[in-house]
């Protein structure tokens, strides 16, 4: 993602556009060629991610396209009042967020992305947006453009290029199903969409047919799709490479009544707390059984 | 009218108002009016951009801009009643930063002057700070970026009332290096001793340095003009 990121900046300046990245002193190979290319577009700030995002907001309040960058932690949570500043003046700035849940894996908690979705999305006026893969990602940065508020954008250390073949279709503040079904909904988002495919698949092959939505728009969150398509399914997971942000932003939607007959609502989720151990991501994840086998199996049991 | 007359009138205006609504922070309002008057009134152009960092002095700024006729009458009476736009910490007009918790509005200062350099505009930014403030890291990071890139349109003055919200500023962390460390960042930095002469504010302030940022450090009286002044109640306390 972050490659297709970087691309798609790259691109509209070879075409002439006028739009700024800043960095927190993070991107060492990534942005070289950016930097070179277009050094009057490029600043590195330095270790300074609250003026970064101030001065992203001074920028765009007069009028400039600007994007900061730093690791999610640093790019989020360090700057939480400054984005929130962002938001209450309305200025649209375009705060990306590098690396996911457990993405800097043996990095440690420090590094981790745990809990963006649920700041980020606590915040009145701002978009925040969470492709799946690379394709995504451009198609939606490509589609920010049309925002005229702030955005934050979360990108995956772990991607594919394209997971599905439903790009056509995305539109900012639309859910997008990436799979139709009608025994089971799955609700996700970000690269753990590959995941949810995968279980999907196998639990097709069993005979229970699974829709998934990819919410690659988390605010404004399309809460009609989710209800609509939650309607007479028999089992409701959430899959996320975050500690519930997710599942309670669908929880809040289905609140009430939600599904069919008994239906089932599962939430496969980062737990709510700072691991003692770390190793490599996959490792990490099955051990929280963000695995398809862990997840075919919960859901299978779920709508027996 | 004379600059100094204006800022009277509006100091009268200003406690009348909190006097009637019963707002708080009069003190940090009555401290750095004189140097709104001076730009508002005399320093600033249409290319110019005014940031209120302190935005707690949000009446001050109010009066200033009542008085320029960017803020209707009826909008302007309303402040501190149900219902009003205007908050306390500056919210109003739209095309102003809205602003109120501190350390932010220089590093968004320094992005408006970055933003001007690029478009080669002649507009100058004026961010206004209280001497509390400058003890936020972000405050600190701002004269950092702003003298590396050599923002010569940028102008931080610092309200230099000497009390912050609990105690006197030289007790809590003193702002006495201020200017040392702005200059060694690549800032022109003075004090001026007379923050509360509207005139002298306006002469400072129309004879800065060129080419690089500038910072005023300008000693005010807090709740200047008031029975009280220079005394943390009037931080607190509505007058009477």
């Amino acid at each position: 993602m972050r490659s297709a990121f970087v691309t798609e900046l790259m691109e509209r300046l070879k075409y002439g556009e006028e739009l700024y990245l800043l960095t927190g002193d993070v991107g060492w190979n990534a942005f070289d060629k950016l930097r070179e290319q277009f050094p009057k577009n490029f600043y590195n700030i330095g270790l300074a991610e609250q003026s970064m995002v101030l001065i992203a907001i001074g920028m765009a309040l007069k009028g400039k396209e600007v994007y900061t960058y730093s690791i999610l932690p640093f790019s989020a949570y360090r700057t939480f009042e400054q984005i929130r500043l962002a938001c209450y003046n309305n200025a649209p700035i375009r705060a990306v967020g590098m690396g996911v849940g457990y993405d800097y894996d043996i990095g440690g908690c420090t590094h981790f992305g745990l809990e963006d979705i649920q700041a980020m999305t606590s915040l009145p006026n701002i978009t925040v947006v969470s492709p799946a893969d690379s394709r995504e990602t451009t198609m939606l940065l490509r589609q920010l453009k049309g925002i005229k508020g702030p955005a934050y954008i979360r990108l995956s250390k772990n991607s594919e290029p394209e997971l599905h073949n439903r790009h056509d279709n995305i539109k900012i503040g639309q859910a997008l199903r990436i799979m139709d079904g009608k025994d089971v909904l799955i609700v996700t988002t970000g690269a753990i969409t590959k995941l949810a495919i995968e279980a999907a698949r196998r639990l097709e092959e069993d005979g229970i047919s699974c829709e998934i939505l990819n919410m690659h728009t988390l605010k404004p969150f399309d809460g009609d799709s989710v209800r609509k398509s939650a309607g007479g399914k028999r089992a409701i997971a959430v899959i996320e490479e975050n500690n519930g942000g997710l599942a309670k932003l669908v929880s809040i939607e289905l609140s009430g009544s939600y599904g069919g007959p008994n239906c089932r609502f599962i939430s496969f989720r980062l737990p709510d707390e700072f691991n003692k151990e770390v190793g490599r991501r996959d490792w990490m994840l099955e051990r929280v059984g963000l695995k398809a086998d862990a997840v075919y199996n919960k859901i299978k049991l779920a709508v027996e | 009218m004379e600059l100094q007359s204006i800022a009277d009138s509006l100091r009268q205006e200003v406690i009348s108002l909190h006097r009637d609504r019963q707002l708080p922070h009069i003190g940090s309002a009555l401290s750095c009016l004189d140097v709104m008057v001076a730009l508002y009134f005399d320093v600033m152009t249409a290319e110019d951009t005014f940031i209120l960092s302190k935005g707690h002095a949000g009446t001050a700024l109010y009066s200033v801009q009542h008085r320029k006729g960017l803020i209707p009458d009826n909008l302007y009476e309303g402040i501190g009643r149900n219902g009003s736009p205007l908050a306390e910490h500056t919210s109003y007009p739209e095309g102003m930063v809205k602003l109120g918790s501190l350390g932010n509005g220089l590093g968004i200062g320094v992005g408006m002057a970055m933003a001007n350099k690029m478009d080669g505009s002649r507009g100058k930014v004026y961010v206004l700070l209280s001497d509390g403030e400058v003890q936020e890291g972000s405050t600190l990071e701002g004269l950092w970026i702003a003298g590396r890139f050599r923002l010569g349109n940028l102008v931080a003055i610092v309200d230099y009332n000497r009390w912050q919200a609990y105690d006197r500023t030289e007790d809590v962390l003193p702002l006495a290096c201020t200017d040392k460390a702005a200059s060694g960042y690549g800032w022109s930095a003075k004090h001026v001793m007379d923050g509360n002469d509207t005139q002298k504010m306006a002469v400072e302030l129309g004879s800065l340095a060129a080419g690089t940022p500038n910072l005023l450090i300008a000693h005010t009286t807090l709740g200047k003009g008031l029975p009280n002044e220079d005394d943390l109640s009037t931080h607190y306390k509505p007058p009477s």
